[in-house]
């Protein structure tokens, strides 16, 4: 949660973003109480609207669900679904680029399965 | 608060002639209710001239200001609701301001039928302000605090602000930025705030508005006009290709490469299939983009 | 709706009045006895120019604020919301409120520590002729103090002209009725008859009215320049 925000996509975005990586590392479990749109806002000094859109996106992907009266709440199941969620659109995100970047450097299929081979083993 | 949420801000055709210099051109705004508005503009766009018709400060030479529906001009029902903080000077026609903090916010809470004591208390020490100092002897960044204290303790549902953080070093703007969000979080207040900081507020806007040259350039939600708005980079031709019948502005070359700010309209879309670079753009850029000037070089 | 905003209002300049009012009594103490200390004068006579002080203090106070006014009875008001007829309405309730308050008090004070024995003709007379320069003075420094608003600096520098010609002329008067007494330098100059005095009186309304009325117009659309 304690991530700075950065101008390179939108404020709720990287809110909801924010939140799905707390999940992911355990910072946020589930059925634990998420902060509330106003705790966010005041502590990123953005407008509690943007805030709520990206807890609402949360809630519309069914990570976060709300409590009446009490707040918002991580979901049963949350973090396989943003797993799920992030294997989706991984292609799209990662390696697109990745693909882009290569071919104009003229990096080869073949090239580039070595390098994660090599690499990949490493790294694990 | 139900009945409120109804109950705007609206100026029509609002034109302001100072000693025949059009001023403020044809001014049409709503301001509504629950939203925090960040005015921006150059220095001389206007911002303050039409802050000060909107709260019946000064008359407009032709147009209306109405508050639901009620004319704003020496209306008392209609002024109750409004709060336009203003820059107090040190020095007056009249020579030095001698009146003392605390005897200017006494005033404030005189005229201010929702003033509240408690918050302009809290405020006064948590900005560490000397309220016996004399308005001619504080400096800019405590004039300021004076302002900001003023307007929040006001409870006015429409807030106005001008250049409210001029004068602030950076932690205190932060903390001002932070009273004005827990402010509205809390009471759904409507803020509107004209600064020339702009990257700093950015966030807390939920609508923009740009004023160039006394006209409105645009009135949006922060966030819409930021998704559609782009920075686009790369080898002339390509960019060129790929703006095509595009809103550009701020066009930048250097040898063979060249940048613009696209501001897309609805249903358009950039072409694919171009090697250039997309970035977003911030609101300061965006803004440099419309209003800034060109080079002399 | 709207008389809750008047109240505010007269409730700030009602408290103004009473302030200034304060100031003119123990201003007016205060120079009398420094007064007759300097001149020397026995403890018996302390007090003695009480009366002609507070005059004198009661003139400057009320051209001082009519002059100055723009800043702390209009700009301060209208920009924290108030009407621009109730700051209007208000800060002649002030000068009112000071102008009688000044004038009781001469009259209470040369009772109690004057050795005048007049008339009660002559009490009135002296007391409508006294209203009238009262009311002629407001609204000359009325005049003055909306002149330079409108006009600026070189108003300004009129204004201080004028403010220190007003305290040297009301400073000769003070002096020329301790030879002659108010009333008898009253009847000097502005004749002490029936007619004459209704005349000064209503020509001094007359003034007032007129140059508030002129005043009200240009405050009507007064903007607010802090």
């Amino acid at each position: 949660m304690n991530e700075i925000l950065n101008q390179e996509k939108s404020i709720y975005l990287q809110i909801s973003e924010m939140i799905e990586n707390d999940i992911l590392r355990d910072v946020l479990l589930e059925e634990e109480k998420v902060p509330s749109t106003n705790e966010l806002a005041k502590f990123f000094k953005i407008n509690p609207a943007t805030a709520a859109k990206g807890i609402n996106l949360l809630v519309d992907e069914g990570i976060l669900y709300k409590k009446r009266g009490i707040g918002m709440f991580v979901a049963q199941g949350a973090k396989q679904a943003i797993k799920n969620k992030r294997k989706d659109a991984f292609y799209e995100n990662f390696v697109k680029s990745l693909l882009t970047e290569a071919a104009r450097l003229g990096i080869g299929e073949e090239e580039l399965i070595k390098m994660i081979r090599q690499h990949g083993q490493q790294e694990s | 608060m139900e009945q409120e949420e109804t109950m705007s801000l609206k100026c029509e055709n609002i034109v302001k002639i100072y000693q025949k210099k059009e001023v403020l051109k044809n001014i049409d705004l709503e301001i509504e209710h629950g939203k925090i508005y960040g005015l921006i503009g150059r220095n001389g766009a206007g911002k303050t001239t039409l802050l000060s018709i909107l709260t019946a400060q000064n008359p407009a030479t032709r147009g209306s200001v109405t508050y639901d529906g009620m004319p704003v001009w020496e209306n008392q029902q209609a002024l109750d609701h409004l709060c336009f903080s203003r820059e107090i000077n040190a020095v007056s026609p009249f020579g030095q301001n001698t009146m003392r903090v605390k005897e200017y916010l006494r005033i404030a809470s005189v005229f201010y039928p929702k003033w509240d004591k408690q918050m302009a208390k809290r405020l006064t020490k948590l900005f560490h302000l000397d309220v016996q100092k004399r308005i001619a002897k504080l400096s800019k960044g405590m004039m300021s605090m004076v302002t900001v204290i003023v307007a929040l303790a006001s409870k006015a549902d429409i807030t106005m602000l001008d250049e409210p953080v001029a004068g602030l070093d950076v932690v205190a703007r932060e903390q001002f930025y932070r009273l004005v969000v827990d402010e509205y979080a809390k009471t759904g207040r409507t803020f509107v705030i004209s600064t020339h900081i702009i990257e700093e507020a950015a966030d807390v806007f939920e609508e923009v508005v740009i004023l160039k040259d006394g006209m409105v350039l645009c009135k949006e939600n922060t966030q819409e006009l930021l998704e559609r708005s782009m920075h686009v980079s790369g080898n002339a031709h390509d960019v060129d290709a790929v703006c095509e019948g595009l809103c550009v502005y701020h066009e930048k070359k250097m040898g063979r490469s060249k940048g613009v700010t696209v501001v897309l309209e609805k249903g358009q879309s950039l072409p694919k299939g171009y090697d250039v670079t997309v970035q977003p753009v911030s609101l300061q850029d965006l803004f440099l983009a419309f209003c800034g000037e060109e080079e002399a070089i | 709706m709207t008389t809750a905003g008047l109240k505010r209002a007269l409730g700030y300049f009602v408290r103004q009045a009473e302030i200034y009012v304060l100031c003119i009594i123990g201003g007016s103490f205060a120079l009398a006895v420094y007064m007759q200390i300097i001149n020397g004068n026995g403890i018996a006579q302390m007090f003695q120019s009480v009366p002609l002080v507070d005059l004198w203090i009661s003139g400057v106070a009320v051209f001082t604020i009519d002059v100055s006014s723009y800043q702390y009875c209009y700009s301060m008001p209208v920009s924290f919301g108030c009407l621009r007829k109730h700051a209007f309405f208000g800060t002649l309730a002030m000068n009112i409120l000071v102008i009688a308050q000044g004038l009781l008090f001469y009259f209470l004070s040369s009772v109690w520590f004057g050795s005048k024995e007049q008339t009660a003709g002559e009490k009135v007379t002296e007391g409508v002729l006294i209203l009238s320069l009262f009311l002629l003075l407001e609204s000359f420094a009325e005049l003055i103090g909306i002149v330079a608003m409108r006009w600026g600096k070189i108003a300004y520098f009129i204004m201080i002209g004028a403010t220190v010609l007003a305290s040297m002329s009301f400073g000769v008067f003070v002096s020329l009725s301790g030879t002659y007494g108010v009333m008898g330098l009253l009847k000097e100059v502005l004749g002490g008859s029936f007619m004459q005095t209704a005349r000064w009186l209503l020509l001094a309304v007359a003034v007032s009215i007129a140059i508030h009325a002129g005043s009200w117009r240009i405050l009507k659309n007064f903007e607010v320049k802090m």
